[in-house]
């Protein structure tokens, strides 16, 4: 079963990541904010991928990028954010489980953004069966 | 025998008898009398001749007395001595002698009365002493006079200098200086206000204010103001048309307060340029803040408007997609098959309304980074970028571009590339370089769609200039060109051909201030009316060497 995390506080975009993902036959966990995720994956959730938002109340998107490769979860994330001047920073470029596209709201594509978790998570797979 | 009367002498002997005729006695007594009588004729005429001639002598009667009469008698009196040797007339010589008696008498006594007066009189030795010390005060006075002259003459070269000096000062002011007396005649015009008026210093100066300077006649009241109070009158940013353009000045009113000066002087800048300057830092200000506006704005629309977008992607996904499971099993739980659903949504127009829904919301999406494509802060730095690239990336922004799409029918206007291969990369602000380029699209696109101008083209030519070492872009449009007077104006602030609220009049002076001073480079245009017009924007490859 392919899980995902959606994490945005904007709830008709959340709900509308939600319902594309769950047509394309994902399970999805969503959260509203960075500590909401967190709590998630504390009590047992374990998508394999997630959507990222940055600004977010609380803890920013990038934190909790931070805090999610330091607590060792394994999930491909894309930042999905509505910043133009957002840029990926560089200590999170250099993560493998980080694609490197950022996508900006509003997501005309959702195939494209689809794939590139799909490919972010191979490629994740791919480095990891080299070790 | 006859009575011997006065005159009758017949009885008297002549005197000749008393020398006994004795010849010698006789002749020397005869000829000492007529030499005698000839001397003193002699004396009477020249003491005549000398009183007539010196018409200064004081009492000429007195000479006339004492020398004619005394004299002519006393040679009268000799004569008949000598006479009456032979003719014994005794009685006319008695009478004679009486007359020389009664002037020499009366000359004697009135000669006391006249002596204190010729007393008085100086002596030619003295008198030419006085002459000399005379002379000698006059010397000493004349000097004085030669160096009062040359000093007078040195003041008056000191004065002309002074003069000349103040004008000098006067006429290198950039300023109109105009000095006024109480009845607002002009008494001082600088070389500014023959400048400005047309009007020469000699035409102007006792002309009264309001003639030579019209456009000063309703400050008339205040210099009468500044006279009267003394103080200090003035006016920021008068503005004023002139030519049909508006231009501003600066009167400031002087009162003269100074001994023996009355009047006023009044001082005329032009401000204009320093007006639309802070007119146009007001508005880039403006325009900054709404850079930064759109930065923060762009968040809070990109966020809704993501969810309304993206949900009707899901919405079309659902109601579109025949093949995906959970939309068969909703269609068949609802008592119905995706057949009809998809049948129904057709009939209605469901789906196409969907899709105008997200067209319209990329439009918005689109808006909101062309927005923010001026207001992005990573791109204010210098990169190197290739014109080429940069004029074909604008034409791609041109095409989304809302007025340009919509108000100037961009699509339907023909591009020619004629770009150089090999161009050299010019180190500039993309951004700013694509503003200048998109304004320029912006202007040539209004002139030729008002013009109508029939199968309008944009020519764009790119080129490396090697002599000058730049990098040049030319635009080149087949509109109805501008005359010579929209040529020179067109970079100016504000200066706009463009209906009231169509242009701002900020756009080419922006891009000006952008090619020119931030990026050191050179912003041309040549036109001529129904020829087109061509804008050249030239930058250095050296990059700009005075960044603002």
């Amino acid at each position: 079963m392919k899980d995902i995390l959606i994490l945005d506080d904007e709830q008709t975009v959340r709900q509308s990541f939600v319902d594309f993902f769950e047509d394309q036959m994902w399970q999805t966990v969503q959260a509203k904010s960075g500590e909401e995720a967190l709590e998630l994956l504390e009590k047992g959730a374990h998508p394999k991928a997630a959507i990222v938002d940055i600004r977010l109340p609380g803890m920013d998107g990038d934190a909790f990028i931070r805090e999610v490769c330091s607590r060792k979860y394994v999930m491909s994330i894309v930042v999905c954010t509505g910043s133009p001047e957002y840029e990926i920073p560089d200590d999170l470029k250099a993560l493998l489980c980080v694609s490197n596209r950022v996508f900006r709201k509003p997501v005309a594509d959702f195939n494209a953004l689809e794939v590139e978790l799909i490919s972010t998570a191979n490629n994740m797979m791919k480095e990891a069966g080299s070790e | 025998m006859n009575e011997n009367s006065f005159f009758n002498y017949d009885q008297f002997m002549p005197h000749g008898m008393c020398y006994l005729w004795q010849p010698d006695i006789l002749w020397a007594s005869v000829v000492s009398d007529v030499i005698t009588a000839l001397a003193y004729y002699s004396i009477t005429a020249a003491v005549i001749v000398f009183v007539k001639k010196r018409k200064d002598l004081p009492y000429p009667w007195f000479f006339i007395l004492a020398g004619s009469i005394i004299f002519m008698a006393c040679g009268t009196t000799h004569l008949i001595s000598a006479v009456v040797i032979w003719e014994p007339i005794y009685g006319i010589s008695a009478i004679s002698k009486s007359i020389t008696a009664i002037s020499s008498l009366a000359t004697g006594i009135l000669i006391w009365f006249v002596l204190p007066f010729f007393l008085s009189l100086k002596s030619p030795s003295v008198l030419e002493q006085v002459v000399l010390k005379r002379t000698e005060e006059l010397a000493n006075s004349n000097d004085l006079l030669n160096n009062e002259v040359a000093v007078h003459k040195q003041a008056r070269e000191q004065l002309v200098l002074l003069k000349n000096y103040m004008r000098n000062i006067i006429d290198s002011m950039p300023s109109v200086l105009i000095g006024v007396d109480l009845d607002s005649k002009v008494i001082q015009w600088n070389y500014e206000a023959e400048q400005v008026t047309g009007i020469s210093t000699e035409d102007a100066t006792g002309q009264q204010l309001a003639d030579a300077f019209p456009s000063l006649l309703c400050e008339l009241p205040k210099v009468e103001k500044a006279i009267k109070t003394r103080q200090l009158q003035n006016e920021v940013k008068r503005p004023r048309k002139q030519d049909g353009i508006l231009r501003y000045e600066d009167i400031t009113i002087y009162p003269l307060v100074t001994n023996g000066i009355e009047g006023a002087v009044i001082r005329l800048d032009d401000v204009t340029e320093q007006v639309r300057m802070e007119e146009m830092m007001i508005q880039s200000e403006k325009m900054l803040s709404v850079g930064g506006l759109a930065a923060g704005m762009a968040h809070e629309i990109n966020n809704p408007l993501a969810g309304m977008m993206q949900t009707a992607v899901v919405m079309k996904n659902r109601l579109s997609s025949k093949d995906m499971p959970a939309n068969i099993a909703a269609a068949e739980e609802s008592g119905t098959h995706l057949e009809a659903i998809h049948n129904y949504m057709e009939a209605r127009g469901i789906l196409r309304m969907v899709s105008d829904i997200n067209k319209s919301g990329q439009r918005v999406a689109n808006i909101v980074d062309n927005m923010l494509s001026f207001a992005r802060k990573n791109d204010s730095v210098y990169s190197s970028q290739n014109l080429n690239e940069l004029m074909d990336k604008t034409l791609d922004l041109a095409a989304t571009d809302y007025d340009l799409k919509k108000q100037y029918d961009f699509k339907t206007m023909n591009i020619v590339k004629s770009y150089e291969e090999s161009m050299p990369l010019v180190p500039c602000e993309s951004a700013k370089i694509q503003q200048v380029l998109l304004n320029i699209l912006r202007n040539g696109a209004q002139a030729m769609q008002s013009a109508g101008s029939e199968n309008a083209t944009f020519t764009l030519l790119t080129r490396y200039e090697a002599d000058r070492d730049v990098a040049c872009l030319e635009i080149k449009d087949n509109g109805p060109g501008m005359d010579e007077t929209t040529r020179k104006r067109v970079f100016e602030p504000f200066f706009t051909t463009k209906p009231i609220g169509e242009g701002t009049g900020l756009g080419l002076s922006v891009s000006y201030f952008i090619i020119t001073e931030n990026h050191g480079g050179e912003l041309s245009v040549v036109s001529e009316l129904g020829k087109g017009t061509s804008f050249y924007i030239r930058l250095p490859l050296s990059g700009a060497e005075k960044v603002a």
